[in-house]
């Protein structure tokens, strides 16, 4: 008789030696993929994982952290170092500066893929404007496409572009958190999502209804404007989200839950490794590659290509 | 003279023979046959008490966070987990009153064969990391047996099957041992092989969670003659 199903993850080890976080990668195809560190660095690796090398340009030096990487190929992609986004069209072996026209006032926030394959940045403008620029050249360059306005928002610290949509957030407004789902084809279709907690990121399901992770274990059904349903099973920080056909994963400190049927409909569980131990890791970043096929990055260096 | 001596060891020898046939004859005779077999293996209705020992074999994941608890309005939960896989054995003892029949099929002089159809009620304690496992029940062993009657020790071999319905249902095979006396019975059983509970992972594998084993004896009065 089966007493339970528990969701577990089997995972290949594909950690970078000596690399630091890793809150940023790319994967845009099953061999090459890009990882960004919380140094100036970016790995490159062209076996699926198994050996990393070390991408640094001379431009990033005097910056810090990557804030974002995303590539359409293995060849073509884009990342934001120090609040300016580079681009490449040889496999990082060259990069050059995507975003002429940035002033040096206002903030790189985030960037990402959707999934036509867009290339988008949003840069925080002030007074609650996020700006959102798109690529129709595969990063080499960035236009404006509109503006998201917060009302009352000081910082607006980041951003997500999952599927068709962008979400940015901020944690202003009496500690209220808005997500907004942002619809590349149409602006008008902005929705807010008035959370307890302060949001880390933001799975889009469509153009009204989503998931937000966030701090305090904050873990929310978005379903329409100021309308959410928590599901605390924890206290611990979420980082990143990200999902496929129905199946939605969460990780961040010390945790990894997903939304996989187990016979409690809408349930969220407790994800442990296949031997049935829980993670002692901080997670920062998932994204799916297959409808049950993912990749996990963390700390120290940690990438994991996992399945569920 | 010589044959005068013959025919009184013929006589004796006869009364000998016959002696020795009138033992057996004793035992023999028909009717005394049937009396003596009745008595021993008949159907009859017994009642009495078992206890048990479940021995727990658990399997599994366990929560060795900071244990402080947080409440939301659907479910309590940890406030910060640490799952660790553990294999521990945990302890359950059961006491159980039967109201069972013996139920003869087969009878000889020196052995018998039949069933023993048995339905209890009664309670399982749970008495090392067996919590939440207290609970009342039903039980409902079921055997086929063995009896041998014609030596020194009466005794039956047993081989069933029982169904649990306390807190966590079971079934297990049980070999048994009775030892039988006119109107009392005393019971030794145990099971060869544990009842299974498994676990179900989301990559496919199977595996098990829990494995309950038991062990006991039992003391049973029997109605009627």
């Amino acid at each position: 008789m089966i007493i339970e199903t528990v969701p577990v993850i089997e995972y290949t080890d594909i950690s970078i030696p000596n690399a630091g976080d890793i809150k940023y990668f790319s994967f845009p195809s099953v061999d090459v993929g890009y990882a960004a560190s919380d140094t100036n660095f970016i790995y490159k690796t062209i076996d699926g994982g198994k050996t990393w090398t070390a991408i640094k340009n001379s431009n990033w030096d005097s910056y810090r952290q990557c804030k974002g990487i995303a590539f359409y190929d293995e060849l073509n992609g884009f990342c934001l170092i120090g609040g300016t986004g580079y681009s490449t069209k040889d496999g990082g072996t060259s990069w050059t500066v995507s975003n002429p026209g940035y002033s040096g006032n206002s903030t790189v926030a985030f960037c990402g893929l959707t999934s036509s394959g867009v290339g988008i940045i949003g840069r925080y403008e002030r007074y609650g404007y996020m700006s959102i620029y798109y690529s129709p050249d595969k990063g080499k360059t960035f236009n404006f496409f509109d503006q998201i306005f917060i009302p009352g928002a000081i910082d607006v610290f980041g951003g997500r572009v999952c599927n068709e949509f962008i979400t940015v957030f901020t944690n202003e407004m009496s500690g209220n958190i808005y997500g907004i789902p942002y619809s590349i084809t149409s602006a008008t279709n902005q929705l807010e999502f008035d959370l307890s907690a302060t949001a880390k990121d933001f799975y889009t399901v469509d153009n009204a209804s989503g998931i937000a992770v966030g701090e305090d274990g904050c873990l929310a059904d978005c379903y329409s404007a100021y309308i959410n349903y928590n599901h605390p099973i924890h206290k611990y920080e979420y980082y990143s989200i990200d999902g496929r056909n129905g199946v939605v994963v969460a990780v961040g400190e010390n945790t990894i839950v997903s939304n996989i049927d187990i016979g409690s409909e809408e349930e969220w569980n407790h994800v442990l490794d296949v031997h049935g131990n829980g993670f002692a890791k901080t997670f920062f970043m998932i994204r799916f590659s297959g409808d049950r096929e993912f990749y996990i990055s963390g700390e120290n260096g940690l990438i994991w290509k996992a399945s569920i | 003279m010589k044959k005068l001596f013959v025919i009184l060891l013929f006589i004796f020898s006869y009364k000998e023979i016959a002696a020795q046939n009138g033992q057996i004859r004793v035992y023999d005779e028909p009717s005394t046959h049937k009396e003596t077999i009745s008595r021993r293996d008949k159907f009859r209705l017994y009642t009495g008490a078992t206890v048990g020992i479940m021995p727990l074999r658990l399997s599994g994941t366990m929560d060795k966070g900071n244990g402080n608890m947080s409440v939301s309005t659907t479910s309590i939960y940890t406030s910060y987990p640490q799952f660790r896989h553990v294999d521990k054995t945990a302890i359950v003892a059961n006491l159980f009153v039967p109201v069972g029949f013996n139920i003869p099929v087969y009878r000889t002089k020196k052995w018998s064969t039949g069933f023993k159809l048995n339905a209890a009620i009664g309670f399982q304690v749970g008495v090392v990391n067996a919590e939440g496992l207290t609970a009342w029940g039903f039980d409902f062993p079921q055997f086929v047996y063995y009896r041998r009657y014609s030596g020194r020790i009466d005794y039956s071999v047993l081989a069933g099957w029982k169904y649990n319905t306390t807190a966590l249902p079971y079934q297990l095979c049980l070999l048994g041992l009775d030892l039988n006396f006119d109107d009392t019975q005393f019971r030794f059983y145990f099971s060869p092989a544990p009842y299974i509970y498994y676990r179900e992972l989301t990559n496919g594998t199977i595996e098990p969670a829990l494995k309950i084993y038991e062990v006991g004896f039992g003391y049973f009065y029997y109605f009627g003659r």
